[in-house]
């Protein structure tokens, strides 16, 4: 059966069709072509009638023009849209016009990277002897020592990340003179991934990058690409600091897709218990696979990756593969290739697919659950998606509040709008740690821009700090360490555990980073990797490997992870609201043993390894002590829950940072107020001034929690205000509005 | 939290209050010249163009240099002649003062200079740009000081070789290289005192590396006679290394004149060189040397195995070393294969011969 004999089927099955919570149809689109641009180089013109492309999608050539009138432009383009072309085409016609010019390409990770140079090397392949001089390299961690005095000099498209751009390439930058002197354009790809904090930084990087160029007397151009997103033009003209042309209207052609929500059947009505999201999803792609439809399955945590490769392994063979964080990159290449090629059928992965990898289209995307945000589940629907013949995309509805609310509404997922990204380049935290590092890269001068920041204010503290020094109009570095060795632009550790499989001579098998490892390869736990059993026999923490030795077993194992939160000091209080410094601690404490399909809980044991600490900034909000009794402690602990979770969700727009930078901890009970308590704190160690500037804005906050939660029209509470919570139970819509009525918080009008 | 009680600074800064005491006195800008000169014994055997040369800098990985010291060879005597940056915006004049100064030099001689001063000189010239910086012929001693002193002495810092190596008396009053950074900041935060320290030490480490020159120029004119006799073989493979055969084999030869017991690992390192060096005979005494005793290198064994075998055509001879050596029990399993490997080949071929040849 092809596809739409599959879609027919499923559409009378009886078993099936009541558990269709909706079925949308977007209409297929035609191409819109232009034909190429007479001003393209007649080389590269040539060289895509090589390949075949006898015209561009207007997005393309929208792209083209506005970069060959010296514009920065931000393409969004849904997946596979001929997206690099965008970029490409602009940077090869200049390489043929002026053989000097230098490109710098930005992608958020080493792979993306690689990826991009392969496209790229068969570009230069296809334009022939003109390219013969061409040099494209990635410059990266892992780049060898020898290679880079080469790169410096030769290349001329510099394929790296911004961690490297920060850390090497910008403050070793009299060794690319080069580069700089020749910088023509920055591409800056995924821009969607550069946002909130992490983005902060990138724009402060970005500044660093074109005040190195005007020194070097280059003024290059911006050209940016970006998946779905509410607000992508905003987002890369903040990013760049610099007018852009937004190319939104995609002319790549595209088949008929179909969208169904699936919301597997009540088995206990009584309790309501539904049949498990994760078997229903095994199910539909175990239909799809079997008729050779091409299958991505999305999920959303590692271990799920595992549990339903293992189902469908069963079913379909080995032509299905994982693709989780934690594979090693050889191993994920090789998935990629096999998925371009269609040795592979289909693949079950985390969002760590999510990204540009290149992976071919496919016919069917199956999501086990609804992942965060509606951005992200645009994208794993786009995995789905060809340009001509039709495509699936299926829901399956988990059992969380959330999902169950979607399968209720389910317009309401499919007329929202996709998240948007916020960037806050001043924010003063971020912004004088490359201040610091623009001060050592090149002296300031007095009346000198950096972006819109408050310039003048941070160096003269610097000053005072005595790491920079005014004399005779400019400030210069004069502190004996090196700054940009002292920052990082990503708050999570970039550390990894190893997992060595012991019985093959000590060979490594695959890597989880430090904050999963505890749950995942504490030791007795059953490590999944690509369907097969290992079980960890010894985790050596101090030395981050795991030693693992395959086995047979019929169960695996679910770690628990214990948080919990003190305040160390306070650093401005009143009556309603406060904040501080605070430590908050993650231990592991025990794994059950869970057997396969049937889920069932056979055994645990406990988990010995050292708590990990966070010390970084918070604020808090306490509630008046009599709450518990006058609501009951089952609608306080759900009304926390609720009232935290839309809190760190409206906490962005006041703070233009991302849900991600924040973290919400509700305390029924809080040691340190000894009162119902809400926690929102930096998720960066030690803190960027989220907190600081909520605690500034708690009133407004409240104001719009409260105005959130009266303006929706749901019952009980829903995605739209508490309801994605965890707890979201009955009752935590009333028990929110009560909270901040308790504290004199009341919606207006 | 040290980054806590940054911002809790920072948001005092915002809210007006200001630390007088930090507020920094500017400086003139220009260029500080100054000037010291020393007896120093041989000197006269170091051509004249010379120019030895040793930074102070900013930051200990880096930052700018804010001293700079040149030794030469004037009137018989060591003249040192530093210049110290007035103040950050004089750098300009300050790295053009010093190119001046070392332009035309016929040799540069730095200690560890090729990856750290130099490099840092030619970086901060193209900031400030002073163009074109000089391209001057360049030895710097470290790495020759590591070839034909480390292995003895273990660690060659300059200081270190001070003591060990060049028997000069210990320091006093010498604040150590790690100062430096602090010493040029307390200087523009107007301390008296603290410019005369790193002064002092520069010169300190200039006479040094002078005294260390003038051995190494020893060593060019072929004065091997007061070297230990186990540096004679570093400063042999030293030489190889940079392509001088002949000194290469007069420092061999002195080498062998001079140490008749040399370790095992010596005898092998010893054996390595005769053989590129031509010397057969010489190395397969080494060779034998290191094979020997129940401890005794298979490496060792395996080259002798094969020069008597394809020099002296004697497989016989060949066969027993291999055999020897196959007795020791504790050889690692690929290590054993290949001996054994051999063994047939070589008794493969003695039967063959006496097959030949019928009693």
């Amino acid at each position: 059966m092809n596809l739409a004999q599959v879609l027919d089927q499923v559409a009378t099955d009886i078993d099936i069709r009541p558990h269709i919570a909706a079925w949308h149809t977007l209409p297929a689109q035609p191409a819109r072509t232009v034909p190429i641009p007479p001003d393209l180089h007649p080389e590269l013109a040539r060289a895509l009638a090589h390949r075949e492309i006898r015209s561009l999608y207007t997005h393309q050539a929208e792209a083209f023009a506005a970069a060959r009138a010296g514009e920065n432009v931000a393409v969004l383009t849904p997946t596979a849209s001929g997206k690099t072309l965008c970029y490409n085409l602009p940077v090869l016609d200049r390489l043929c016009r002026e053989p000097d010019a230098r490109a710098l390409y930005l992608f958020p990770t080493k792979a993306l990277a690689q990826d991009q140079l392969a496209e790229l090397d068969r570009l230069f392949e296809a334009v022939g002897e003109a390219a013969a001089a061409w040099k494209a390299f990635t410059y990266d961690g892992d780049t060898p020592a020898d290679a880079r005095a080469a790169i410096r000099q030769a290349g001329h498209i510099v394929v790296t990340n911004p961690d490297m751009l920060h850390a090497s390439i910008l403050p070793l930058h009299t060794r690319w003179v080069r580069l700089f002197e020749n910088l023509r354009y920055v591409v800056v790809d995924e821009l969607h991934t550069y946002r909130g904090v992490f983005g902060s930084h990138v724009a402060n990087v970005l500044r660093r990058l074109r005040r190195v160029c005007r020194f070097y007397g280059s003024d290059p151009q911006f050209l940016a690409a970006s998946a779905t997103i509410a607000n992508p033009g905003e987002l890369a003209e903040r990013l760049i600091g610099a007018p852009v042309h937004l190319v939104a209207e995609s002319g790549a052609p595209r088949g008929e897709r179909h969208i169904v929500m699936y919301n597997p059947p009540v088995v206990n009505p009584a309790l309501g218990i539904r049949r498990s999201a994760l078997r229903e999803s095994a199910l539909w792609a175990r239909r799809l696979l079997r008729e050779d439809i091409a299958t991505i399955v999305f999920t959303r945590s590692r271990l799920s990756v595992e549990l339903l490769l293992t189902y469908l392994r069963e079913a379909v063979g080995d032509r299905v593969r994982g693709y989780r964080g934690g594979y090693l990159p050889n191993e994920r290449r090789a998935i990629e290739r096999g998925l371009r090629a269609g040795d592979i059928a289909g693949v079950v992965a985390t969002s760590a697919l999510e990204l540009g990898i290149d992976i071919g289209s496919l016919e069917a995307a199956v999501l086990h659950g609804f992942p965060g945000s509606v951005a992200s589940a645009w994208q794993q629907m786009g995995r789905a998606g060809r340009r001509d013949g039709a495509s699936l995309a299926v829901i399956v509805a988990s059992s969380d509040p959330y999902d169950q609310f979607l399968a209720a509404h389910p317009d309401h997922f499919l007329g929202q709008p996709p998240e948007a990204g916020y960037v806050n380049p001043d924010n003063v935290y971020v912004l004088m740690s490359h201040v610091k590092c623009a001060a050592c890269e090149l002296t300031f001068e007095d009346g000198e821009q950096f972006g819109e920041a408050p310039l003048e204010d941070v160096l003269g503290f610097l000053a005072e700090e005595q790491v920079v020094r005014h004399v005779d109009g400019r400030w210069y570095w004069m502190a004996d360490h090196f700054p940009a060795a002292d920052v990082s632009l990503r708050s999570a550790a970039q550390e990894n555990v190893v997992i060595i499989d012991r019985s093959k001579g000590a060979r490594v098998i695959g890597e989880v980073d430090l904050f999963s490892a505890p749950l995942l390869v504490h030791e007795q736990a059953i490590y999944l990797h690509g369907a097969d059993f290992y079980q960890v026999e010894q985790l050596d923490w101090p030395a981050r490997k795991a030693y693992v030795r395959p086995v047979k077993v019929d169960y695996y194992t679910d770690a628990e992870l214990a948080v919990d939160l003190s305040v160390l000091d306070v650093f401005r209080q009143d009556e309603a609201r406060a904040w501080g410094e605070v430590a908050v601690t993650s231990k592991a404490t025990l794994y059950k043993k869970i057997k396969l399909h049937t889920h069932e809980n056979v055994g645990w044991g406990r988990i010995h390894l050292p708590e990990a600490q966070l010390h970084t900034t918070a604020y808090w909000c306490a509630f008046p002590e009599g709450l518990e009794a006058a609501l009951g402690r089952e609608a306080l602990t759900a009304g926390l829950a609720g009232l935290a979770n839309l809190l760190a969700g409206l906490a962005p727009l006041y703070l233009l940072c991302d849900r991600r930078d924040l973290h919400a901890t509700p305390q029924v009970r809080a040691p340190f107020t000894e009162r119902p308590t809400i926690y929102l704190y930096d998720a960066a160690p030690g803190g960027v001034g989220l907190a600081e500037r909520l605690f500034g804005c708690h009133e407004d906050l409240l104001q719009a929690a409260a105005a959130r939660i009266a303006a929706c029209d749901c019952e009980a509470g829903c995605p739209g205000c508490v309801g994605a919570a965890e707890s979201g139970a009955p009752g935590s819509k009333a028990a929110a509005l009560s909270l901040l009525t308790a504290i004199g918080v009341h919606a207006h009008g | 939290m040290a980054e806590a009680d940054l911002y809790r600074r920072w948001r005092a800064f915002q809210a007006g209050e200001r630390r007088a005491s930090v507020v920094q006195p500017p400086r003139s800008s220009a260029p500080r010249l100054f000037g010291v000169s020393v007896d120093l014994a041989g000197w006269e055997t170091v051509p004249a163009g010379w120019r030895l040369l040793d930074l102070e800098t900013s930051a200990l990985r880096g930052g700018f240099a804010f001293l700079a010291g040149v030794a030469a060879v004037r009137d018989g005597r060591l003249r040192i002649t530093q210049w110290v940056l007035g103040d950050l915006p004089g750098e300009a004049a300050f790295l053009r003062a010093l190119a001046d100064e070392l332009d035309g030099a016929a040799c540069l001689i730095t200690y560890n200079g090729r990856s750290f001063d130099w490099p840092l000189l030619r970086d901060r010239a193209r900031l400030n740009g002073v163009a074109p910086w000089p391209e001057l012929p360049h030895r710097d001693l470290l790495h020759e000081a590591r070839a034909v002193w480390g292995g003895r002495l273990g660690r060659v810092g300059l200081s270190e070789l001070e003591r060990t190596l060049l028997g000069r008396p210990t320091r006093r009053d010498d604040p150590g290289g790690a100062a430096m950074p602090g010493l040029y900041r307390a200087y523009l935060a107007g301390e008296a005192g603290a410019l005369d320290l790193a002064l002092g030490h520069n010169a300190a480490d200039l006479e040094a590396l002078a005294v260390l020159a003038v051995r190494c120029r020893s060593l060019d004119l072929g004065q091997l006679g007061s070297e230990d006799p186990s540096d004679l073989l570093g400063l042999a493979g030293w030489r190889w290394r940079r392509g001088d055969r002949g000194g290469a084999d007069a420092a061999l030869a002195a080498w062998l004149d001079a140490e008749p017991t040399p370790s095992r690992s010596e005898s092998l390192r010893g054996a390595t060189l005769c053989r590129r060096l031509g010397r057969w005979e010489q190395a397969a005494t080494l060779w034998a040397r290191a094979a020997d005793g129940p401890f005794g290198s298979v490496d060792a064994a395996i080259a002798l195995a094969i020069h008597l075998e394809r020099r002296r055509h004697d497989p016989a001879a060949a066969l027993a070393v291999v055999e020897t050596a196959l007795a020791r029990p504790w050889l690692s399993p690929a290590r054993r294969e290949r001996l054994a490997a051999r063994r047939e080949r070589l008794r493969r071929r003695l039967g063959v011969r006496s097959s030949r040849t019928p009693a």
